[in-house]
């Protein structure tokens, strides 16, 4: 493969985006960490660094979602600013090669955010705040634009966007009496939004810290599978502080322990200290930026973890077809069968505590 | 002695991708025409015998790699793949014994060197000491036929049971040891994968036995991907699990070129041959003085590693390449990669 990459990219050299003269021999290094894409770097003759990278699925059955990934790519770099343009992907050159679709794009400067914040298994406060100012201010100029939606919302944008994930969730989980009950309440509070203003913004879908380079004060933003071109507000920002703390911790997205979960969960968005804090903050903040009424704020948190429960479930039912599979440790359902287990992975769990705990809801709605 | 009209009745055996590879299969012995008999197959001039049980032909051999699960336990889990599916053998029953096997079983990260390998959908991949068939069935996307090689009989009855129940019709499952001949037609595969196996036998000229016979299998121009632990890692130097002779890799390079190889190429593949998370060239040095640079010293990729048995190899790594010159270090870190993988040309 990597033989017809390289006699493919030699004689196609000067088509990629910034190609200077053509080298005459080049040399990859895999790097094979994502869930569905593996990337090789592209050296040059005798190059320090390399210049391009290439990314291929795992697999073909993976071509279609790269290839989705490339187009909402494309979609975000026609729609936003020039210097917008310079945090996300691209430009990128595409071509199927074995059966494979293969993108080749620039590298993109920078140090994985997640390599940043953490010492010795905590955050470093004053790190942790430029870090966060950092993903915020990108978060807010992207979101404000790409196209998004600043409306009333109607009865099909409200049940696209809001009540069906919730049904899904409900399908596809298995909830206790309590979380069915919070459920059905937060389906009366959603379908309530209807007419109400609240607006729409692109979602990235993986914000998390290991998928923002950071290069001085710019910041460049990988991994676009999962992004939609609308969603409800605050869910990638939920998901980014979530995970910024859960790393440093060690705690990793799928497998870890329900305890710690919890106990992540609490700190980050109900506890008493300065990361959440530092959180709730920066939600308002972010509120205010993008025209968000915090009087939602409560509804949007619920439908970040449902957003969550639908999201990990896809993906491990996906997983259990070709690979291991991450299953939820120390949960009283950790003995059931697999399929057992995927109905109720953490963000259930965490569902269920907020279900039996109605006040709980993040300090910034306070 | 080759026997290029070399077939047996495929049809007899009842399953599809026999008739598929009927035209590789040939007396192990002899290299005459086999022929299915009642139970098995037998070869047309010498008589030999080789039983097919549940459709998977035995061609014998042992197993020299250490296994972690019994045999009562492997059986377990095959059971449960013809009675309730592979998915729960996998993911309910083999995990429940051991979850690092149950990593290596089903992982497709395993064979993700495969981009090194010059596949095409034509090809023809033989893949010894398959296993579970991690490997196996991800080559299997990709290739026209995938002969999936074993010496454990369970190992091969719950590939055979995952490929049916896929209805994956161009995996051939056998049962068959390294030690043994290879029953195969001279020059037959486009490509020979062995991960993690020639190290395990204890002595060079097993090892070379066993690369010239592949050698003869592989068509002219065809390869042989080796990955194996290197002779000067951490791990072979603090003693695996049991004995064996890993080497260095010039080691392999002169075993490999004893028997016909040429053109080789090497790699690193790190963290281990078993993970191939990431993959190194060896004929150059800026993808390793990066990979040094960049990535250990300044990627967080590693939650696996931080936490993991590998912590503090890993915070070794990180602490001498934030501080070393990288160019020196690629330098020095070369003959002490754990392990390597070779692209050998037929």
């Amino acid at each position: 493969m990597l033989s017809h990459l390289e006699d493919y990219l030699l004689h196609a050299w000067r088509q990629l985006p910034d190609a200077g003269s053509a080298p005459r021999h080049l040399s990859f290094l895999g790097q094979a960490t994502g869930v569905s894409k593996v990337c090789f770097f592209i050296f040059a003759d005798d190059e320090h660094s390399p210049r391009y990278i290439a990314k291929l699925p795992r697999s073909p059955a993976y071509n279609d979602e790269l290839m989705g990934e490339i187009a909402a790519i494309e979609r975000l770099r026609k729609a936003v600013r020039d210097d917008l343009k310079a945090t996300i992907p691209g430009p990128m050159h595409v071509v199927s090669l074995s059966g494979h679709c293969v993108i080749i794009e620039p590298v993109l400067p920078g140090q994985p955010m997640d390599a940043l914040v953490s010492v010795d298994g905590r955050l470093d406060p004053s790190s942790t705040a430029r870090q966060v100012a950092l993903a915020h201010h990108w978060l807010i100029e992207i979101q404000q634009n790409a196209p998004h939606r600043q409306q009333r919302l109607d009865a099909a944008t409200l049940w696209d966007q809001f009540v069906e994930p919730l049904e899904l969730m409900k399908t596809n989980s298995e909830l206790t009496q309590s979380e069915e009950k919070h459920a059905e309440e937060l389906c009366s509070e959603l379908r309530a939004l209807e007419g109400r203003e609240l607006p729409l913004y692109l979602y990235h879908g993986d914000f998390r810290p290991g998928n923002i380079l950071v290069d001085d004060d710019r910041i460049a933003v990988l991994d676009w599978q999962f992004s939609r071109p609308l969603a409800p507000p605050l869910l990638d920002w939920f998901s980014f502080v979530f995970r910024l703390y859960s790393g440093s911790v060690q705690l990793p997205d799928i497998d870890g322990s329900l305890e710690k979960y919890r106990a992540a969960f609490h700190e980050v968005f109900f506890g008493r200290n300065w990361f959440s804090e530092l959180v709730a903050d920066y939600t308002r903040a972010y509120c205010k930026a993008l025209h968000v009424e915090e009087a939602y704020l409560p509804q949007l948190f619920s439908l970040y973890v449902v957003n969550n429960i639908n999201q990990f479930h896809v993906f491990l039912t996906e997983r259990a077809r070709r690979g291991y599979l991450y299953l939820l440790r120390g949960a009283p359902t950790s003995g059931h069968s697999w399929k057992q287990q995927l109905r109720r992975q953490a963000y259930v769990w965490l569902l269920g505590d907020l279900a039996v705990n109605p006040t709980l809801w993040p300090n910034a709605a306070h | 002695m080759q026997k290029a009209k070399s077939t047996f009745n495929a049809s007899e055996l009842g399953y599809q991708p026999y008739s598929l590879a009927a035209t590789l299969f040939c007396c192990a012995s002899c290299q005459e025409t086999l022929k299915a008999s009642a139970n098995g197959l037998q070869c047309r001039s010498c008589s030999e015998y080789w039983p097919v049980k549940d459709g998977i032909p035995h061609f014998g051999g042992k197993d020299h790699r250490p296994s972690v699960l019994t045999d009562a336990q492997r059986r377990k889990v095959v059971d449960a793949a013809v009675d309730e599916g592979w998915e729960i053998a996998i993911h309910d029953v083999l995990r429940s014994i051991d979850r690092v096997a149950y990593r290596q079983a089903i992982d497709e990260y395993r064979a993700q060197w495969r981009f090194i390998l010059p596949l095409s959908s034509s090809d023809y991949v033989l893949d010894l000491n398959c296993a579970w068939g991690a490997v196996t069935f991800n080559l299997s996307e990709i290739c026209a036929l995938v002969v999936a090689a074993d010496p454990c009989s369970e190992y091969v009855r719950f590939v055979a049971q995952r490929a049916r129940q896929k209805g994956q019709n161009n995996i051939v499952p056998l049962q068959l040891g390294l030690d043994q001949s290879l029953p195969f037609l001279p020059r037959r595969f486009d490509t020979v994968v062995m991960v993690d196996s020639l190290s395990w036998f204890p002595d060079i000229e097993t090892q070379r036995l066993i690369l010239n016979r592949i050698h003869n299998v592989i068509k002219t121009g065809g390869c042989l991907f080796l990955a194996d632990t290197n002779r000067l890692s951490c791990v072979s130097l603090l003693g695996r699990a049991s004995a064996g002779t890993p080497h260095t890799l010039h080691g392999y390079q002169r075993l490999l070129r004893s028997v016909g190889f040429r053109r080789l190429r090497e790699y690193v593949l790190a963290p281990s041959h078993m993970e191939p998370f990431f993959i190194l060239p060896l004929d150059t040095s800026r993808p390793l003085e990066f990979f040094l640079r960049e990535i250990i010293a300044r990627q967080d990729f590693g939650m696996h590693f931080r936490s993991g048995p590998q912590k503090l190899a890993f915070r070794m790594a990180r602490a001498v390449t934030q501080r070393g010159p990288t160019r020196l270090l690629a330098r020095l870190a070369r003959p002490f990669i754990p392990s390597f993988a070779i692209v050998a040309q037929a």
